[in-house]
């Protein structure tokens, strides 16, 4: 589930948007939200000076990290079980991904997305700033289910803002704490 | 005297297929007691699966693993097509191969670079291993995305593809996808034997050991969808007769069920194929592989280096198979079911699958029993770790110890590999 990128164009910066999920019921919300953004960010659509990228993947695992490759800003779009109430949205540092997810397993996917960032980090140490907009679901709700629960799905378009407004007015340092949205 | 007792504990982890504790006990200078204990998800696979039409089974049976699900697949198909006396032709037989190279090289690639290799080169993973050796990890991990890519191309997915179906496929890929893949598969070549060369530096410990390797044989080609199944004891068994000598027995200290051949633990995997298969490799790998290690091996701790070669051999499989390859006007054919029984192996990453299945006359599933590679390599892995520590040295200290036991069970890359890194050593003294 891969939309092709756009060439990049010298003198703009590069903006890459990835949706993180699997089919099963509310862990399809980061590509729920990047079908969300299509219209806003898709070919034609995105701001002047910044080339984007909209992509969806399927349970990328350590694979994620060619994904970052050759952007300036990554923006992750995931679901997170961390505790919090479902449709709840957070914007998050690479940092703090990679805290949260060792902590309390906050990603749904198998090599997390923090070894893959760990990882990716490790293979490029100037490699693009990089936030995660997370989806809180509730524990559990990675089922066969194809759609979205009511909370999830009322949070779609809040992410969807959160996304780019981070795109629009990128933090300054993706280790520092996020603005608020 | 010392009384040592070392505990190893693997937590429960979200979509990784099977948990394991190792228990170590050392009185007096020698193993009182050494147990490997693993819990594998495919036992309850087996009761969810009855009353299931065999329609559905390919797609359940592909969850039992997030690393390996086409081997899980190609296994079930096979016996149900035996069930059902379906030959589903040469256009699937040489797709299902080509998707099971897909599987051997994102699975071997996984396994030497983020498991394995870090052991023998002194970093706690492959993460640590990234920060000195980038470009070593950054072509293992884009031989991966290749092996997942050809995954997507003929399952639609790489985690838990759904392209297999009985009697073939859902659908066949266009012509240009497949020119597109034939094109980075040749670009790979040289990478992957770089990989086979690389792995064959590491400082790899020598530990000779006495084991039967067992493995599929099919008759023209380096097995790995189909074959008879084979040791280097001069076994040679139709798959039909798989239950006639092989034994799963239940052991108290373990959920998972211990397979035997004939009584004796025996060893599954990719170390196993090349000891009995090495001649069936093409020529031009032969040629090119390096003098050191030389199979067969009794070393297990060559394992990696097998793996690096299956990798290059599945690349350059796959791009032979591409290379002749013409959309068929359908991807399946038809499958009437039946009340039958059907039998179907294939050689997963880890080692030999082994399927059977019964069904009624609507093609409903009665009774299913998969018998996993973790589980038949089991046994061997505790004769492996009383051989190795033994080798090694009890007097180690805690840390020696424990690395050595987990070197010892990663090298068989069970299904509890990624788990494996978490192992906890609690050490009592009196």
């Amino acid at each position: 589930m891969t939309r092709a990128p756009t060439p990049p164009r010298s003198g703009v910066r590069r903006v890459r948007v990835i949706g993180l999920g699997s089919p099963l019921g509310d862990d399809r919300v980061g590509w729920e939200v990047v079908d969300g953004l299509l219209p806003h960010l898709g070919p034609g659509a995105a701001p002047p000076g910044i080339e984007i990228e909209v992509l969806a993947l399927d349970r990328p695992g350590a694979d994620l990290g060619r994904h970052l490759a050759d952007a300036d800003l990554v923006v992750l779009v995931d679901a997170l079980v961390d505790g919090g109430p479902a449709g709840r949205v957070r914007r998050l540092t690479a940092t703090e991904v990679a805290a949260a997810s060792a902590a309390a397993g906050a990603s749904t996917h198998g090599f997390g997305v923090a070894e893959a960032l760990r990882l990716a980090a490790a293979l490029d140490p100037d490699g693009p700033s990089i936030w995660l907009v997370g989806i809180g679901i509730a524990g559990g709700r990675a089922t066969p289910e194809a759609s979205l629960s009511t909370e999830v799905a009322a949070a779609v378009g809040i992410a969807c803002r959160m996304v780019v407004d981070t795109i629009r007015a990128p933090p300054t340092s993706d280790r520092g704490p996020p603005p608020a949205p | 005297m010392t009384e040592r007792t070392v505990d190893i504990r693997v937590p429960i982890l979200a979509r990784v297929e099977g948990e394991g504790a190792l228990h170590l006990a050392i009185r007096a200078g020698a193993i009182e007691t050494l147990q490997l204990r693993i819990y594998e998800p495919p036992r309850l696979f087996e009761r969810f699966l009855v009353g299931r039409s065999f329609t559905e089974v390919p797609d359940m049976v592909a969850r039992i693993c997030g690393i390996c699900p086409v081997a899980y697949q190609i296994s079930a198909v096979n016996a149900l097509e035996d069930a059902f006396e379906v030959d589903p032709g040469p256009w699937v037989r040489d797709m299902r191969r080509v998707l099971y190279c897909g599987e051997w090289i994102q699975s071997h690639c996984l396994h030497i670079h983020l498991l394995a290799a870090p052991d023998f080169l002194g970093y706690a993973d492959g993460i640590a291993m990234a920060r000195d050796h980038g470009e070593v990890v950054r072509r293992g991990l884009a031989l991966q995305a290749l092996g997942n890519d050809l995954m997507r191309m003929l399952g639609g997915r790489s985690v838990h593809p759904v392209g297999v179906r009985v009697g073939g496929f859902h659908r066949a890929p266009e012509v240009a996808e497949v020119d597109a893949m034939l094109e980075r598969l040749e670009a790979a070549r040289a990478d992957a034997l770089a990989l086979v060369e690389w792995t064959a530096t590491l400082p790899l410990p020598d530990d000779r050991q006495d084991f039967d390797s067992v493995a599929l044989r099919h008759r023209d080609e380096y097995p790995m969808h189909a074959g008879r199944i084979v040791s280097d004891r001069g076994l040679d068994l139709d798959v039909h007769d798989y239950e006639r000598h092989f034994v799963e027995e239940h052991r108290e200290q373990s959920t998972a069920l211990f397979s035997l051949l004939d009584g004796a633990p025996y060893l599954v995997g990719p170390l196993a194929r090349l000891n009995l298969a090495r001649d069936q490799l093409p020529e031009p790998l032969r040629a090119r592989l390096p003098a050191r290690p030389s199979f067969p091996s009794t070393n297990m701790f060559d394992s990696i280096v097998a793996r690096a070669i299956e990798t290059a051999f599945a690349i350059g499989e796959a791009a032979r198979l591409l290379g002749r390859y013409r959309r068929p006007d359908a991807p399946a054919v038809a499958v009437t079911p039946r009340e039958a029984v059907g039998i179907g192996a294939s050689e997963a990453p880890r080692g030999l699958l082994w399927h059977r299945y019964e069904t009624d006359a609507a093609g409903l599933v009665r009774h299913a029993r998969i018998v996993p590679p973790t589980s038949q390599n089991q046994a061997r892995i505790e004769q492996d770790l009383h051989a190795s520590l033994a080798a090694f040295g009890l007097d180690h200290d805690d840390d020696a110890l424990r690395l050595r036991c987990e070197q010892v069970i990663r090298n068989y890359d069970p299904c509890i590999s990624c788990a494996t890194h978490f192992l906890r050593l609690t050490t009592e003294r009196s």
